[in-house]
């Protein structure tokens, strides 16, 4: 690698008032910008000196600089990779018979933003943890508490001209926090939108476990009543009481309640205890 | 520890004063960048720890945890993502989860990376498995993988489902890629590959370093802020000419660095046969019989290779002026990377951490660290 005027690199290297680059040769390296070269030279301005080293590496930077060719096509490269990858998924996704979407277009839209390759599908714990689309007759059951609209806002046509609930995950959240050996309760409702009556069904809930997995056993979970069968078209009130033991750290317990008939039906129940 | 003969390395950075004279002459130059990385590291850190549990076990597990991410790193991934964040208007508290995760996943590859390497020193101090043997090394470093899923789960509470599921799909590119540009590297030493081109280097440092280092926390800062409102190939390029520009520095320090400042043992990706630009260019330019001295010297397990033999290796990169070479990739890599920055951020009003981004590209490889 030959400096311009034909020095050796090393004596030109050397004096530090000097380009550091050579003309452009055997490495194409690019010549620095003449406005370029005179920010280098040693100045008592401080405030050329600061700007001095970004607009020498704005010089050095052209676009005939091979090394930066080199990488474009390198990063064009892996990019038309991974969109090849992605659209290979999506043609997947949309031949499987194992999950069906009543919006696979929302889901297809996000394949589609994603430029790199999509191998495994993060379940949206919101929109997509419970549904299913192959009719069966338990779709009309919905649980809430008494704080919450049914659905959770999540619904879609049922072809009669009416909505049902898209999403069979709700959260119970005790409205009143509890003390360590005291018992808190709130009102679940039930509620049938179809056309035949529920089986008899009885509750129960996992041990809530806070976010420093400390434990409330799930058989400190009581229902009243203990079973519940719900009629069509009508609503049927179950109390949850939680009893807290002596000793429980305080903190926030979370855990699922869910009934023995209705399979497809649960709910996250929370409690925080001070 | 083995070191270089001090007047080698004495002679070698005879090459490269241009540096050391702007550091001496103005040394505050890069102070707010530096000051800036330290005050989004201490925030970093700080939310990192409160995501380690706080049981059993400790001594082999959660103690070992932090000492990587504790040791004085530069936190340039969780501080690019964070002030690019800002710059588009967004908050650290939006933000500051992916980072840690960022961080952590960062430190996670460290572990592994070292293991991986050979190395014995990382920031100053024996690495994880030179202390604490590989096994205990490996469970740390996939503990740290394991933990940087909470904060993304709790992404969900803070940013909607939406938002999280992006970040977890750029988290997921990110760590792939990485995984695959080590596989590359490693496949080359295993190999004992000597014939790669520019183009070979060039696409393992974009999968190994470049998207985890520097594109992806920027994506990752812009759709927080935006709500995925901007387009995040916007800071492709810009990422990957600063992180490789970055990578070829660090390779840089490798040889000519203050072993002080730097941390690692000098000359260790010689010793380690890191297939680095200045090696490659090396290979490519040298003589038939040289080419074959570092064949075999490349070919032969760590413990088998001599100082003289090491030694010989960068007299053959300063014979082809490889360091020299590298270095000019570096500072065109760079160049590039700032006018990438202007079409990356140009838009954006002018802000303490737009100008802290801006800077960050020089001092990225002006550093000594």
């Amino acid at each position: 690698m030959q400096s311009k005027n034909g020095e050796s690199p090393k004596s030109a290297l050397n004096s530090a008032q000097e380009p550091v680059d050579s003309a452009e040769g055997e490495s194409g390296i690019e010549e620095p910008d003449a406005e370029v070269g005179q920010s280098q030279k040693a100045d008592t301005n401080g405030e050329e000196i600061k700007t001095g080293p970004i607009n020498m590496f704005r010089g050095f930077a052209g676009t005939s600089s091979r090394v930066v060719q080199q990488a474009a096509s390198i990063l064009e490269e892996e990019i038309a990779a991974g969109i090849i990858a992605a659209k290979q998924v999506e043609k997947h996704f949309v031949n499987s018979s194992a999950l069906r979407l009543h919006e696979p277009n929302v889901l297809m839209q996000r394949f589609r933003r994603d430029l790199h390759e999509v191998i495994d599908i993060i379940l949206d714990l919101i929109n997509v943890a419970v549904q299913y689309v192959d009719g069966s007759d338990r779709q009309g059951i919905t649980i809430r508490s008494t704080e919450q609209r049914a659905g959770s806002g999540h619904k879609i046509n049922d072809g009669r001209g009416g909505v049902k609930p898209l999403s069979y995950l709700s959260t119970l959240v005790v409205p009143k926090s509890v003390k360590a050996g005291e018992s808190v309760e709130l009102t679940m409702i039930l509620e049938n939108g179809n056309e035949e009556p529920t089986d008899e069904s009885s509750f129960h809930s996992t041990d809530l476990v806070s976010t420093h997995s400390n434990r409330i056993p799930g058989n400190q979970v009581v229902f009243r009543p203990s079973s519940v069968k719900v009629e069509p078209h009508t609503t049927e009130e179950i109390t949850v009481a939680v009893n807290v033991p002596n000793e429980t750290p305080a903190g926030v317990y979370s855990g699922l309640i869910q009934a023995t008939e209705m399979d497809q039906l649960r709910a996250v129940l929370v409690v925080q205890v001070d | 520890m083995t070191r270089m003969n001090s007047n080698k390395i004495r002679e070698i950075r005879l090459f490269v004063p241009f540096v050391i004279w702007l550091d001496m002459k103005h040394p505050d130059l890069f102070e707010p960048v530096k000051a800036a990385l330290e005050r989004y590291n201490t925030i970093i850190i700080n939310a990192l720890l409160n995501y380690l549990p706080t049981k059993e076990p400790r001594r082999y597990l959660y103690d070992l945890v932090p000492v990587y991410p504790k040791r004085s790193g530069k936190g340039f991934r969780p501080g690019l993502c964070i002030a690019t964040c800002r710059a588009f208007d967004g908050s650290i508290h939006n933000a500051l989860r992916s980072a840690v995760a960022l961080e952590l996943l960062h430190n996670a590859f460290l572990v592994h990376d070292d293991l991986e390497d050979g190395s014995e020193y990382r920031r100053g101090s024996e690495t994880l498995h030179a202390e604490h043997g590989v096994a205990i090394a490996v469970n740390v470093g996939d503990a740290m993988n394991v933990l940087s899923m909470r904060p993304l789960m709790e992404n969900l509470t803070i940013l909607g489902p939406d938002l999280t599921w992006q970040i977890y799909t750029e988290i997921e590119h990110m760590a792939r890629q990485s995984v695959e540009g080590q596989a590359m590297e490693l496949g080359w030493v295993r190999d004992n590959t000597c014939d790669m081109s520019e183009d070979d280097y060039l696409r393992m440092t974009l999968k190994k370093t470049c998207w985890y280092t520097c594109i992806h926390p920027c994506r990752i800062g812009a759709l927080i802020a935006t709500g995925g409102s901007v387009s995040l190939d916007r800071f492709n390029r810009f990422g990957y000419y600063m992180g490789a520009a970055f990578q070829i520095q660090d390779d840089l320090l490798n040889l000519v660095g203050d072993y002080e400042k730097y941390g690692k043992e000098i000359g260790g990706d010689i010793w380690e046969g890191k297939r680095t630009l200045m090696l490659i260019h090396t290979l490519n330019n040298c003589a038939d019989d040289e080419k074959e001295q570092m064949r075999t010297f490349l070919g032969k397990p760590r413990h088998e290779r001599q100082l003289n033999e090491v030694e010989r290796v960068y007299q053959l990169m300063d014979k082809y002026d490889s360091i020299e070479y590298a270095r000019s990739c570096s500072r065109q890599l760079a160049g590039a990377a700032l006018k990438e920055f202007y079409m990356a951020y140009g838009d954006l009003p002018d802000s303490d951490d737009k100008k802290f981004i801006q800077d960050i590209v020089l001092y990225m490889i002006e550093r000594d660290i």
